[in-house]
């Protein structure tokens, strides 16, 4: 019981401030543990320190080592409580920008083996929750799960290069029967998940 | 039909102004308009574009203008629909029908954008904005229910991953300490750039600083001077 205070969510924040460029980083469980334990245990000193000072009849309570060692411990527990919440915030925040982004195809595996378990619950809550509002926009499609980005349409139509058999796409505005080898002009909005996905080449 | 149209001549009009304007212009919406007396959606257009950019560059989220998006998504439903029915005849049925879905799929792209942006600045401060008294008038009914479930999902989160270990008393997750607040606000004093849509004369900003506002200036300042002002619709966002 002789590491310092606040060692553990230090390393956790410097953890955090690396992995930032990442894909995503596996979620280190050992040291969000380590950082809740000494939580606990801070708060454990700091109450029987309290209940100490209440209990001797010493008033006002004048004891100024005491004092300051429970608002030592107060401190910390906040700071390990901030990045705590700072370390799982960056994370969620990642999350949703995959969600959003290349939605949950290829490296979907690779990603869910760097979650923790609850983290995997977030994001399918959290598709949940964007599907049911997409929902009322279905006209407009908002986009996301691989599929449309946020750029501002150039073209209407555009020539791709057909990667993989499709075979037959129905469209708003009719149909479309895409083999492999063969060179296609369609329209930008109804091929670009499928340009995402692999299936399409886009041509200059 | 189409061509026995006499307002098809404003569109062939309209088609060269099309050919002046650069094609970033915004301007290029005003003049193609639905033929068929659909004229009220130029301003419509207009305005939801103005609101686009606000949104997109003022740090706050602002209010749903949801008048705006319903009418522009019905018009769009009943558009892609004319297109579907015509016949196309002539070269002219043809440009006329690619002209109009070229303005369905930049208009959709305006739409897709605020919506977005508005559900982004929900998610950065949810807390604060569920604790506002306005919320109504400030989000759509959609949007409250996901910044309702989007908050909950959040805490109950971080609940889950960590909080329930420490002992109750520090369960919360509004706290304040000092200069810190863990209910996220969006930042009032960040730059942005206006442009004054009337005179408004002398501004008063803060600390104590006068500027004269003349229709078609454009400044950069603090969002927190100018917050009432765009809330009135006398400046707009660049």
């Amino acid at each position: 019981m002789s590491s310092m205070m606040g060692e553990s969510s230090y390393k956790l924040a410097k953890e955090a401030k690396r992995t930032s460029d990442m894909l995503i980083s596996t979620y280190n469980d050992d040291l969000v543990q380590n950082v809740c334990r000494e939580i606990r245990m801070l708060h454990a000193r700091a109450e029987a320190s309290v209940r100490g000072m209440r209990n001797s009849n010493t008033a006002p309570p004048n004891v100024p080592s005491q004092l300051t060692q429970i608002m030592l411990h107060h401190l910390t527990i906040k700071r390990n409580k901030r990045i705590l919440f700072a370390y799982h915030h960056q994370r969620l925040e990642k999350l949703k920008e995959l969600s959003w982004g290349i939605g949950r195809q290829s490296q979907e595996r690779q990603i869910k083996e760097a979650l923790s378990k609850e983290e995997n619950d977030f994001l399918e809550s959290y598709g949940d929750l964007v599907n049911n509002y997409k929902s009322h926009f279905l006209d407009i499609d908002l986009g996301g799960n691989g599929g449309v980005g946020l750029d501002p349409p150039l073209d209407l139509f555009i020539e791709v290069r057909v990667l993989r058999d499709a075979g037959k796409i129905i469209t708003e505005y009719g149909e479309l029967n895409l083999t492999k080898g063969n060179q296609e002009f369609v329209r930008r909005s109804d091929v670009e998940t499928l340009i995402k996905a692999g299936y399409l080449k886009h041509i200059a | 039909m189409l061509g026995d149209d006499p307002s098809s001549l404003s569109l062939s009009s309209s088609f060269n102004e099309f050919n002046n304007s650069s094609l970033q212009d915004t301007q290029v919406f005003e003049n193609v308009s639905f033929v068929d007396g659909l004229l009220e959606s130029g301003e419509t257009i207009k305005e939801l574009t103005n609101a686009w950019m606000n949104e997109r560059n003022s740090p706050e989220l602002l209010t749903y203008k949801g008048y705006l998006v319903n009418e522009l998504v019905e018009q769009l439903d009943y558009q892609v629909n004319r297109i579907l029915e015509t016949p196309m005849t002539s070269h002219q049925d043809k440009l006329n029908s690619m002209l109009y879905q070229n303005e369905i799929e930049r208009i959709k792209f305006i739409i897709k954008s605020y919506l977005r942006t508005r559900l982004h600045k929900i998610e950065q401060c949810t807390l604060d904005l569920l604790r506002n008294q306005d919320i109504e008038e400030l989000m759509s009914e959609k949007e409250l229910i996901y910044a309702r479930n989007y908050q909950k999902l959040v805490e109950q989160h971080n609940h889950d991953s960590f909080l329930h270990t420490l002992p109750e008393r520090q369960h919360k997750q509004d706290e304040r300490s000092g200069d810190l607040n863990m209910v996220v606000t969006s930042n009032l004093e960040a730059p942005v750039f206006i442009k004054v849509l009337e005179n408004s004369g002398n501004v008063q900003l803060a600390r104590d600083e006068m500027v004269m506002f003349e229709k078609d200036d454009i400044f950069i300042l603090r969002y927190a001077d100018i917050r009432s002002l765009l809330l009135s619709g006398a400046v707009r966002l660049l």
